[in-house]
């Protein structure tokens, strides 16, 4: 009888937990297309405009973190010389339409999307300078949280940061490396990057940008 | 072929230009130039303004209708030399928008071509029936200060006016108008008119909230507005 009793209860719990799973996919399609996301980040997260980083397939845990500490003033960063305001002004500026409901939700949509195709860099880098930086990556030790090739975090709480936009994780190691970008886990991240120069974080920003997640 | 499209530039700019300078020599805020020239005198196709609109949909809302609570001003039915002016001036950086600037930008929105098919397109959406309207205290003085001060550029029905690049203010957020107006008569926005920066500039601030409740009330012609719920067919999702 209790038996029975228990598993009843478990096969309703089990029930009632698979719709919830992908009604916050479908309300974070919503979210992400009527509240601004799309615009920016671009079509199912993997389009992006100018030099904003593609969102497609990336940890929810970890986009979680960066909505919460943009919206909360955590995350500024550095200036866009163009405009005059930090990259993340004009996502801060709304931040205030998403409850948070909508950050669960969108997250979770964003993780399940196919990651972004690679930009196409011109002139595309050479094998030499590929392979060059895949061994400053490594000598670093930037293997240890974001996986061989920027394709495997060791932990739900880190990025995929293969196949991202160069300029976007040229901007991402220099704002860590300089302390300019502190929220979430970029000072655990700090003793790692501070001994790259500038030529270094070039070089490993156009090595990660052209791989592919999609090809794996 | 090149020389002829710079005398139909030239022409039309002078077109535009003649009576604003004739009536109000409000010199230079307006002096154009650069994609909202060019924009001026192209032939809309109405394909891809929906498909350059697609991106604007994910603030401005697929019905055009923006956000009741201001955040986004509500563009349908808005004229169609002012929805051009605005993003050539939000490009050039002579109005401060960091949300908006990349969709101002030829190289994301596409060049004068997307700019003109975009704008007609949201000049012909139905304009929302449910705009965010202010408290509702304060309307004797709002109307008396409308009638003083607004009638003259923004039209008895705060229809403005497209050939002069006002804008059409009926049907518009009170959130939105409120930002807007604060920041026209604070020098905020810069890329105002001169004209109306001095005829605001001794609003107070309940003053201010008086005259955009009224406006945030007048109605556009019947014909204009849409159902409540309408949903935009153009789009799929």
């Amino acid at each position: 009888m209790r038996s029975a009793l228990t598993a009843l209860i478990l096969g309703t719990a089990v029930l009632s937990a698979a719709p919830a799973f992908s009604d916050a996919v479908k309300d974070g399609k919503r979210v992400y297309m009527t509240k601004t996301c799309m615009a920016c980040h671009g079509r199912n997260g993997a389009k992006p405009i100018s030099t904003y980083p593609a969102l497609a397939g990336q940890n929810p845990a970890y986009l979680l973190t960066q909505l919460k500490a943009i919206r909360d003033g955590k995350r500024v960063g550095t200036v866009d010389p163009e405009t005059g305001h930090t990259f993340v002004q004009g996502m801060a500026d709304i931040m205030h339409l998403l409850s948070e409901d909508d950050l669960k939700n969108v997250v979770a949509y964003l993780a399940e999307q196919d990651p972004a195709k690679p930009e196409v860099l011109d002139p595309a880098p050479t094998e030499e300078e590929m392979a060059a930086a895949a061994k400053i990556y490594k000598k670093l030790g930037c293997r240890s949280c974001h996986g061989k090739e920027g394709d495997k975090p060791s932990n739900k709480a880190y990025p995929y940061i293969a196949g991202l936009d160069r300029e976007y994780l040229i901007r991402a190691m220099t704002e860590i490396r300089d302390k300019t970008r502190t929220s979430g886990k970029a000072k655990m991240m700090f003793g790692t990057i501070k001994r790259a120069d500038d030529d270094q974080i070039a070089a490993m920003a156009t090595w990660l940008s052209q791989i592919d997640r999609n090809a794996e | 072929m090149k020389m002829k499209i710079t005398s139909a530039v030239m022409a039309t700019v002078l077109a535009f230009a003649a009576p604003v300078l004739a009536e109000t020599a409000t010199e230079g805020w307006n002096a154009a130039g650069g994609e909202q020239d060019e924009a001026l005198t192209l032939i809309p196709d109405h394909e891809n303004g929906i498909e350059t609109y697609e991106v604007c949909s994910a603030c401005h809302q697929l019905n055009g209708w923006g956000l009741p609570d201001g955040t986004f001003p509500q563009l349908a039915g808005q004229h169609v030399n002012v929805i051009i002016k605005q993003l050539a001036d939000i490009r050039a950086q002579n109005r401060d928008n960091p949300t908006m600037y990349p969709f101002a930008k030829p190289s994301e929105i596409g060049g004068a071509q997307s700019i003109m098919d975009v704008a007609t397109y949201i000049s012909k959406l139905p304009m929302n029936p449910e705009n965010g309207i202010g408290p509702g205290d304060n309307l004797e003085l709002g109307e008396k200060l409308y009638k003083d001060n607004c009638v003259r550029c923004h039209g008895e029905a705060g229809e403005g006016s497209d050939e002069k690049f006002y804008p059409r203010i009926h049907g518009q957020h009170y959130n939105y108008l409120v930002r807007q107006f604060q920041w026209i008569r604070d020098g905020k926005r810069r890329n105002a008119n001169p004209d109306m920066v001095k005829q605001i500039s001794e609003f107070s601030d309940a003053d201010m909230d008086a005259v955009l409740d009224y406006v945030s009330r007048l109605k556009p012609h019947p014909e204009m507005i849409g159902e409540p719920g309408w949903v935009n067919p153009d789009f799929d999702w």
